[in-house]
């Protein structure tokens, strides 16, 4: 455990370095974006010299990384200039989260079952039915399926005579959800009409965006999923427990479930990273404005201390899902240890 | 049974951990909430009731298609900030519905001295946001900020462009000795409450249209202590994002980054009084998702994606003197038909050549396969107008019908024409051909149209033996690529700083094109040795400057300059203009509203929209 913790510090090292280098020894200008196409050259002096871009690199290298590993970590130069980058990333990050949530428990509950149900029903119709739909929606672009789906839902009155925006409760299809209601839950119970309602609207809101991000990942699941289960309904342990009369409600539960489970783990936790990734893309179709979109816009901009912030947070985070992952085998199988 | 009972337990533990997990994660974010205060709590400050949307019925609804940066006057710099600082604070002067005639706005009436350099202003009674008179001494103290504060990026604007009277003072700034504003000894002073006073330079012809930039604001005097002598009511993060304070029809409410901000109508406003509760900005960049939100009554007034845009349901009923075409667009997705309002703006798009890079014969046989009709036809929709000088039509020396005639009559590589075989024989000329081509790279800015175009001029230069090869970048990288000279040929455009043409034709100023400068204005390096017309363009630019008084005899020695200027480029080829844009507005039947003029949507204030019944 302690050797895994002390390896991930060159980790982290390695990538906010590169982080660095790719900001700051490119062609991007922080100062050119602060001031726009039309800015005047003269300022560009002024305003190097306001952010310390004037400084050898050398020493703004081991400012920025001095800065991040103390978690002093800086305000924007560019996107909102002068408010600090973890301000900014906790107003943007609820969207993200919750969208995160949202295709996390769609890829979940809706590919793992299904591919459970397929693995124990080979070669049905069911199982054919339900395959195909897994490929169907792995092969389905994130970017397409977020543009149809936006067009649909916005025409669904005219398409299928049925409004998707005033459907249970009236909401937009694209922008933002409105997430006040969660930062005070308590209000579900102080003044339960009116938050369950924001509720109600921030979920059907976020849910066309998270089947869009979580579509790939609940096809995969779903693949492999069945793949999973039907390896271990042919392995020799499966048939030896089913030989000495083992029920089969405790012989799928107990048996068949948890080691199908294994390779399904690597699976889940990459998901994290596809999240990061493709949140890009969903939260600019459906203007949410999330870490995704900061993220791209930081960077575009040569926005230092917002990228090297989101870029540390994502490094530490990913690192530590894999130390979890690794710590989640050992408890799903037992064979592997952590010192293997 | 050992395993069994470890993984009961640890199985309990993960699902408990998961559930204090959810719970934990809220407590945590309302602990932020309060504990953040600074910066961002604009974010949570409209009252602090949780589940408000910031949107409301009675608010003027619209769309920002990029996100905000700044509140602050003095450091804002894009469009999008602009439009928003623009309802809350107000300068001098004023482009009513952005017409490009200025008129007072803060200024109840001015004076200028026979020598055109000493300007003096009666002030209004007006009071600021938070209860305070205006008062001469808080335009003194925003003049200062604007020239002297670390946050301002426009202290040029004073220095440079209008030439206000300061002394400077020797700084050593990387080893390198400069000149520097000496904080304190601006031109301008407070004669008395409500008397401002502005000591030039030197006359300079644009004075009143330079004080409408917003920049040029007043701020209540000591509210921000970013200059020397002023501690400071708040920082300037929290001036700039949570509590700006101006004297503009609608006072700050909120303002979530990157997602909507909303401006309320303030009461005490000393000119005519808002109808509408506020104005609602919702932050949407994607075209598709604008189009969407339009699409669904969520947006009052609204701009159309050229994707989505149909030339064909345009129906025009009127021009009026300010040039907008006036009628309605429809029928829209949604079965309703809006009205509709297009107006050239005052600006002009390019593509500019660094001429020590690519040789004259080149240039000229780019602009002879440019055919800037088809461009706007195909790749725009029409929704621009093709571009043959470089100074945009409404502010044409001689006006619009003078460019006409010029474009139609003189241009020389073809009007509304792609004249090949022309550019052909000038390559020929210069001894190119087959096997000796011309390489260069186009760098356009991320624009789908541009790159449209670039597309349609890659396939017709190769035919006239000049291999482009087109790249694109963030604004950024293209013009931090253009100061370096590194750029071969590339796209940009100039909106109106004020809207005459010294403020276009300054990026053809040669001497201000050489990139091996610190500061270039533009990246064409324009020296002698690559035009023969440079020093024509030079003596031309020099000429501006030693007529710059707001007389009619400056005037008509500036006009000449100005069309000897263009008439340079024109030989030299050192900008191609390509289009000036066609900035049309949409807008539902409830709305109430006077379309803006060419100085464009940003400079309109919303005091005078009113709103009916939203069906």
């Amino acid at each position: 455990m302690l050797k895994r913790l002390v390896l991930s510090i060159p980790v982290i090292i390695f990538g906010t370095t590169v982080t660095f280098a790719i900001i700051r020894l490119g062609p991007l200008s922080p100062a050119a974006a602060i001031l726009g196409p039309q800015g005047d050259a003269r300022a560009i002096r002024q305003i190097e010299q306001r952010l310390g871009l004037n400084e050898p690199l050398w020493e703004q290298y081991f400012d920025f990384m001095g800065n991040l590993f103390m978690f002093d970590l800086g305000q924007s130069w560019v996107i909102n200039s002068g408010t600090p980058a973890i301000d900014l990333i906790i107003s943007y990050a609820p969207r993200t989260i919750w969208l995160g949530f949202w295709a996390v428990l769609i890829a979940l509950g809706i590919g793992i079952p299904l591919g459970f149900y397929a693995g124990l029903n080979p070669n049905t119709f069911s199982d054919y039915f339900a395959s195909f739909g897994g490929i169907v929606w792995r092969a389905m672009p994130n970017f397409w399926l977020a543009v149809i789906l936006v067009t649909v839902l916005s025409q669904s009155e005219q398409l299928f005579g049925f409004s998707w925006t005033s459907f249970i409760v009236e909401t937009n299809v694209v922008t933002s959800p409105n997430l006040a209601v969660l930062k005070n839950p308590t209000r579900l119970i102080t003044d339960p009409g009116q938050a369950w309602t924001n509720l109600a609207k921030a979920t059907k809101q976020i849910l066309p965006p998270a089947l869009v991000l979580g579509s790939a990942s609940m096809g995969t699941e779903m693949r492999i999923g069945r793949t999973a289960v039907l390896e271990t309904i042919n392995s020799k342990y499966v048939e030896t427990a089913k030989a000495k009369g083992v029920s089969p409600r405790v012989l799928v539960w107990k048996h068949i479930f948890r080691n199908a489970l294994i390779p399904l783990v690597p699976v889940i936790t990459a998901e994290a990273f596809i999240l990061i990734g493709g949140s890009v893309l969903v939260e600019t179709v459906f203007s949410i404005n999330g870490i995704g979109l900061l993220f791209f816009r930081a960077a575009e901009q040569g926005d230092l201390p917002l990228v090297g912030t989101l870029m540390y947070l994502f490094i530490l985070l990913i690192v530590g899902l894999n130390i979890v992952q690794d710590f989640a085998y050992t408890i799903i199988d037992p064979r592997v240890g952590y010192d293997a | 049974m050992e395993r069994r009972s470890f993984l009961k337990a640890t199985g309990s533990a993960a699902a408990a951990a998961a559930l204090a997990g959810c719970s934990s994660d809220s407590d945590e974010t309302e602990g932020t909430e309060e504990g953040t205060g600074g910066g961002m709590d604009s974010t949570d400050g409209s009252g602090g009731d949780v589940g408000t949307d910031l949107k409301q019925e009675g608010d003027l609804w619209r769309v920002n298609t990029g996100t905000m940066t700044t509140m602050d006057p003095i450091e804002a710099t894009d469009t999008q900030s602009g439009i928003v600082i623009q309802q809350m604070f107000d300068p001098l002067m004023n482009y009513p519905d952005a017409q490009p005639a200025v008129e007072g706005l803060m200024a109840a009436d001015y004076e200028v001295s026979d020598d055109f350099t000493t300007y003096t202003f009666q002030l209004k009674d007006a009071t600021f946001h938070n209860g305070d008179t205006v008062t001469a001494s808080d335009f003194v103290y925003a003049f200062e900020r604007l020239t002297a504060s670390d946050n301002s990026s426009r202290a040029y604007f004073v220095l440079d462009s209008l030439g206000v009277t300061h002394e400077t003072t020797t700084e050593t700034v990387d080893g390198e000795e400069q000149e520097v504003y000496e904080p304190g000894t601006l031109g301008v002073t407070a004669v008395d409450e409500t008397t401002l006073e502005i000591q030039l330079d030197a006359p300079f012809a644009s004075t009143l249209e330079m004080l409408a930039y917003s920049s040029f604001s007043p701020v209540p005097e000591g509210m921000v202590g970013d200059i020397e002598g002023y501690e400071g009511e708040v920082t300037q993060a929290e001036f700039s994002s949570s509590s700006p304070v101006g004297n503009g029809p609608f006072e700050f409410d909120t303002w979530d980054s990157g997602t909507e901000a909303r401006v309320s109508a303030y009461d005490d406003y000393y000119g005519e009084s808002p109808s509408v509760d506020g104005v609602h900005f919702a932050v949407i960049e994607s075209d598709s998702a604008n189009y969407n939100y339009a699409m669904n009554r969520n947006a009052d007034i609204f701009e159309l994606p050229t994707a989505q845009y149909d030339p064909g349901k345009v129906s025009v009923e009127e021009e009026d003197d300010q040039g907008r075409q006036n009628g309605t667009y429809g029928e829209l997705r949604n079965g309703d038909t809006a009205n509709y309002s297009g107006v050239s703006t005052i600006g002009v798009f390019y593509l500019g050549f660094d001429m020590a890079s690519v040789p004259k014969p080149v240039r000229q046989a780019v602009a002879y396969a440019m055919n800037q009709h088809t461009v706007v036809e195909q790749v725009f929709k029409q929704r621009g107008e093709p571009a043959y000088n470089f100074t945009p039509k409404s502010i044409f020396p001689g006006g619009p019908q003078n460019y006409n005639d010029r474009a139609e009559n003189e241009y020389p590589y073809g009007y509304d024409d792609s004249q090949l075989g022309e550019a052909r024989s000038v390559m020929e000329e210069a001894g190119y051909g087959e096997n000796e081509r011309f390489a260069m790279e186009l760098t356009i800015y991320e624009s789908g149209t541009w790159s449209e175009t670039a597309s349609i001029l890659r396939d017709q230069l190769e035919s006239v033996f000049i291999d482009l090869e087109v790249n694109q970048a963030p604004f950024n990288t293209l013009l931090e690529r253009g100061r370096n000279g590194e750029l071969e040929m590339y796209s940009l455009g100039w909106v109106a700083d004020w809207p005459a043409p010294d403020n276009f034709l300054q990026l053809l100023n040669p001497p201000q094109t050489d990139t091996s400068l610190d500061f270039p204005i533009s990246y064409v390096n324009w020296q002698p040795e690559n035009g023969d017309a440079a020093q024509r363009a030079e003596e031309a630019y020099q000429s501006i400057g030693d007529n710059p008084a707001p007389t009619e005899e400056d005037q008509a020695a500036r006009n000449d300059a100005y069309v000897q200027l263009e008439d340079a480029n024109w030989e030299d080829i050192a900008m191609l203009p390509v289009y000036h844009e066609l900035r049309e507005l949409f807008w539902y039947d409830h709305v109430d509203f006077t379309p803006p003029a060419g100085m464009g949507p940003s400079r309109q204030k919303m005091n005078t929209v009113s709103l009916g019944d939203r069906e």
